[in-house]
Order: structure tokens, then C-alpha cells, then sequence
């Protein structure tokens, strides 16, 4: 029978079990290009403010669906280099500062 | 935004967003790396002047005490049961003063307070009587 300690814990703990340690280490792993990833979630998180756009608006702008724009503003999306362009080019932007 | 603007002069959700990105990745390196037997105290304060108090059972929040610029704004929440030993209770992004101010960080206010009620409840004062309770 489980203790009384057990059953509290188990009553008020998150839905999801914790895997830090294993995310950590995948974000790790992939810091080179989760750092890209993670420019270009800024860059349209700034472009939206400036635009007065919601999800939804950058959605219709991109032709793409919202949860895809979810994606995108993760900052955890691995694009290819055609569809970094594509965004380049329907928004009228450079998703990456000059070298 | 409202937050950002009136508590840390933030104008920019662009820069709230990278800032906290940075934030992140510094926090995750220092709990990976703290030794956790020997220094996790000092990766964890009192919540408030009552906890610093406290004789026992403190509420206890950590963050990245050394970062640049300006103060950290992620938060980790635990009870502290003796020194280095604590139950962490969950965490938070806090853009206000005070926990109860917004209904995230009142919710992890709730979760330190009943976690601490139920451990006095049950007569668990230090690190051998919560395994002494685990093990009933």
C-alpha cells in the first residue's frame, strides 16, 4: 500500500513526468541550430509587434497554419533553407542579422 | 506586456523573449551543474522574512543570482527539509513583485504552502523523517 507521503505526491504532481536531464541534453546537443531556431522566433515575435499581427494574421501572411507558426515561435523548429526564404520573401524581411 | 513595461521597463516583446531564452539556458547550466550534496544551498533563498525565520520547513525560491544586466526573472520553488535537502515544487517566469499578483505564480505560492502544511501535518521536520514517512 502506498505511504501517505507517496499518495500526496502523486496527487500534486505535474501531468507530465519531469525530463529535464533529457532535454537538456538534447538541447545541447543541438545549441548550433536551436541558436538559428531560436533568431528566427525573435525576429517574427518582433515583426508581429511592429505589424500589430497575431498568430493567426502571421498565419494568413505565410500561408501556413497557425500551429505551424506555433512551431516556428518555439524557437525549436529546424527549417530547411527553402522555407526560411519563403518567409524572407512573403514578409518582406531578413530572418537573420548580417554577418 | 503590461508586466514587462511596468516592472522591468520593457518595451520590446522581442527582447523580453531572447532575454529569457539566455535566462534559460543559464539556469539549466547551473542546476546541471551544482553539486547537489554540498552546494544547494546556495542555489536556494528564503521566499520572504518569514521563511528566513523559519526554523524549519522554510520555503525556499532559486534563480540565477549572478546575472548580468538585470535580475533573473525564471524561478524554482522547494521546500527546504535540511541543509542541501529540498522537495522542489515547480517553478515560474515572475514579471511582478509579489507571487500572488498573477494566477501562475499564485499557484506555485499554493503548491509551497500545502506541500509545507502537509509535511507538519505528518510530523516531517528533516530530510529521516520524510523517508521515515515514504516508508510507511
Amino acid at each position: 500500500m502506498a505511504s501517505k507521503a507517496i499518495k500526496f505526491l502523486e496527487e500534486h504532481q505535474s501531468e507530465a513526468p519531469s525530463r529535464f536531464a533529457e532535454e537538456a541534453a538534447w538541447r545541447k546537443e543541438n545549441a548550433g541550430w536551436l541558436r538559428w531556431s531560436r533568431q528566427l522566433a525573435v525576429t517574427l515575435i518582433g515583426y508581429m509587434q511592429d505589424n500589430g499581427l497575431k498568430r493567426a494574421d502571421l498565419a494568413a501572411r505565410l500561408g501556413v497554419s497557425p500551429q505551424y507558426v506555433s512551431k516556428l515561435l518555439s524557437g525549436t523548429e529546424n527549417l530547411s533553407f527553402k522555407n526560411l526564404a519563403n518567409i524572407e520573401d512573403k514578409l518582406g524581411i531578413s530572418c537573420f542579422a548580417p554577418a | 506586456m503590461e508586466d514587462l513595461k511596468s516592472f522591468f521597463h520593457i518595451e520590446r516583446l522581442d527582447e523580453a523573449v531572447n532575454d529569457t531564452f539566455e535566462d534559460a539556458e543559464a539556469l539549466q547550466e547551473l542546476v546541471l551543474e551544482v553539486p547537489y550534496t554540498e552546494h544547494l544551498d546556495e542555489l536556494f533563498k528564503p521566499l520572504d522574512i518569514t521563511d528566513t525565520r523559519a526554523r524549519e520547513l522554510s520555503r525556499e525560491k532559486a534563480r540565477n543570482w549572478n546575472r548580468d544586466r538585470h535580475a533573473s526573472r525564471l524561478r524554482i520553488y522547494g521546500i527546504r527539509l535540511e541543509p542541501n535537502v529540498y522537495i522542489v515544487t515547480g517553478g515560474a517566469i515572475k514579471l511582478t513583485r509579489t507571487m500572488p499578483e498573477r494566477e501562475h505564480t499564485a499557484l506555485e505560492l499554493q503548491k509551497l504552502n500545502r506541500c509545507k502544511a502537509f509535511l507538519k501535518a505528518n510530523g516531517v521536520f528533516d530530510q529521516d523523517s520524510f523517508v521515515e514517512l515514504t516508508n510507511e
